[in-house]
């Protein structure tokens, strides 16, 4: 029988019983295989002499593996009730919002239940007039959006954040003609002031924040009849008309109060007309007083003197700037800028060119 | 090795008690792992095992010792470490720059002799050998871990010492 293969199971215990005391009995009797047994176990020995290794990294395995855990094993029952909780109580709060403002919330249901009805054969008068009131909602809608938007561009002239200018490329990119540009409005709508004015508030001036100065054209005969006309027009309307000291300049500015701006910017409109009218009556009525074009020629309505009288209400800028600021309080004034139209002189034929050094051609 | 309390842990009880394993069993995993790929690389390789074993807890099944599936998952870990940095197979790290007061002269000569005796065995006769004279597994570990049956550890750790017995005691190796 071969003891020899079984010598080192017999050193390390591995052997059964049995086996165990027939290699025991081997050795007993071979001092060959006692030796070799002896040497087993010093050579064991010399293992067992080896000095462990000193473990460190305990604390980053543990950080690992709670870093690793699955989210699932992590999620500890309660954040489940949380979570359930939560969504109870945002839909709460979203059915008592649409309570509380039923138009809103029955847009679109309404816009449905309108087109359904439309649609339908026994549909009456009732579903058209639903569909044509939605249709006029989101038209009157999509106005003030654009109304807005177009205030807003004017108004402030500030950058859309990137994400915002990120969308709306991606979108523009995709889609091209005005009808994309509107879609892309109306994904990505432009920022509301207070969003935009924190970040850009230094760079912005209040200024410049103000709504839009509204601009009216006026024709007139010339410069100076229009700047005087303006001048008993602001009279009249306790406006001021600040004059640039270029008397040359075509463009005024009316400070209006505020709560009268619509009232004077319609009355502007009409001022044209009342001027002809004026100009008419005071030609019929001091034909030979008023010279035509005269610069003091009776004026327009009488208010006015000429370029030159100023009412007491006007002032040039100069003059107010060196008076300097009213210690009142100032109500609220908007401007109105005011663009004069000097109908441009007719072009003198060949022939009247040829008699121009005539006094008579020129009266004619 | 010491009885196993865990391998009565149903699986969902082993995923909950994750970090009470990696507690109990980290300082043995890293030692196997240090005679595996040196002291420098033994945390990564633990840290790498019990990563692994938290993945594969829901598999564990109970039917060895947590601490035998630990190894034998260590023992891949360190194979595919020593693969990726190219490590030098490390038996018995001898660092004479730390002398120890236990440890005689002769004692570090006699480990530097059996080092070199561990190099000239076989990779199989090599690991046959750590496993059980290192590690301190039974034969039935070492061949869980080894994924072959117990006769071949046997017979391996037999070669084994045959050699290392040429190497060490060449006169009473020709007996």
């Amino acid at each position: 029988m071969n003891y020899h293969e079984d010598l080192k199971a017999f050193v390390d215990g591995e052997l059964s019983p049995a086996r165990t005391e027939d290699i025991r009995q081997a050795i007993a009797r071979d001092p060959a295989l006692a030796a070799e047994v002896e040497e087993m176990r010093s050579l064991s020995a010399v293992f067992r002499a080896v000095p462990q290794p000193e473990p460190h990294g305990l604390d980053d395995t543990l950080r690992a593996l709670r870093l690793a855990e699955p989210k699932a094993a992590r999620r500890s029952p309660w954040a489940w009730w949380l979570g359930i909780s939560l969504a109870g109580a945002g839909g709460l709060v979203m059915m008592l919002t649409s309570l509380d403002n039923p138009g809103a919330a029955s847009d679109s249901a309404g816009f449905a239940s309108a087109s359904r009805e439309a649609a339908s054969p026994m549909a009456g008068d009732s579903a058209k007039e639903n569909a044509k009131r939605y249709v006029a909602k989101a038209e009157s809608q999509e106005r003030d959006l654009s109304l807005r938007n177009e205030t807003t561009n004017k108004a402030v002239t500030v950058p859309a954040p990137p994400t915002v200018q990120r969308i709306r490329g991606k979108v523009e990119q995709k889609q091209t003609g005005r009808k994309a540009v509107e879609k892309a409005e109306a994904v990505t709508p432009e920022p509301s002031l207070p969003e935009v004015l924190p970040s850009v508030k230094d760079e912005v001036p209040v200024a410049s924040i103000a709504p839009a100065e509204p601009e009216v054209e006026l024709k007139v005969p010339s410069l100076e009849e229009g700047r005087a006309e303006l001048l008993a027009f602001a009279t009249e309307n306790k406006s001021k008309l600040v004059e640039s000291e270029d008397k040359e300049t075509k463009t005024l500015v009316l400070e209006v109060p505020e709560d009268q701006l619509e009232a004077v910017l319609a009355k502007l409109k009409l001022l044209p007309k009342m001027m002809a009218e004026k100009r008419k009556r005071a030609q019929f009525a001091a034909p030979a007083a008023a010279g035509p074009g005269g610069p003091g020629g009776g004026g327009f309505g009488g208010a006015v003197g000429g370029a030159g009288a100023a009412p007491v209400a006007a002032e040039t800028k100069a003059q107010s700037d060196a008076k300097g600021v009213a210690p009142t309080p100032k109500k609220p004034e908007r401007k109105i800028k005011i663009i004069l139209i000097v109908p441009k002189p007719a072009v003198p034929k060949k022939d009247d060119e040829a008699n121009s050094g005539s006094p008579l051609a020129v009266s004619l | 090795m010491r009885e196993d309390t865990h391998n009565q842990t149903t699986p969902f009880q082993a995923r909950l008690e994750i970090s009470a394993i990696a507690q109990e069993h980290y300082d043995a995993v890293f030692r196997f792992c240090a005679r595996r790929v040196g002291q420098d690389h033994a945390a990564d390789a633990a840290q790498e095992t019990f990563l692994t074993a938290q993945k594969a807890l829901k598999k564990f099944r109970g039917e060895s010792t947590v601490s035998t599936w630990l190894f034998g998952i260590a023992n891949n870990e360190c194979r595919r470490l020593a693969r990726k940095e190219r490590l030098v197979p490390v038996t018995l790290e001898i660092d004479p720059a730390r002398p120890n007061s236990e440890h005689s002269e002769q004692e570090i000569v006699n480990k530097q002799v059996l080092h070199d005796a561990m190099q000239k065995l076989s990779p199989e006769h090599r690991e046959a050998v750590i496993l059980h004279e290192l590690d301190g597994m039974t034969y039935e570990e070492a061949a869980v871990i080894l994924g072959v049956p117990v006769g071949t550890v046997k017979s391996r750790l037999h070669h084994a010492f045959m050699n290392l017995r040429k190497s060490l005691y060449p006169a009473g190796a020709e007996l």
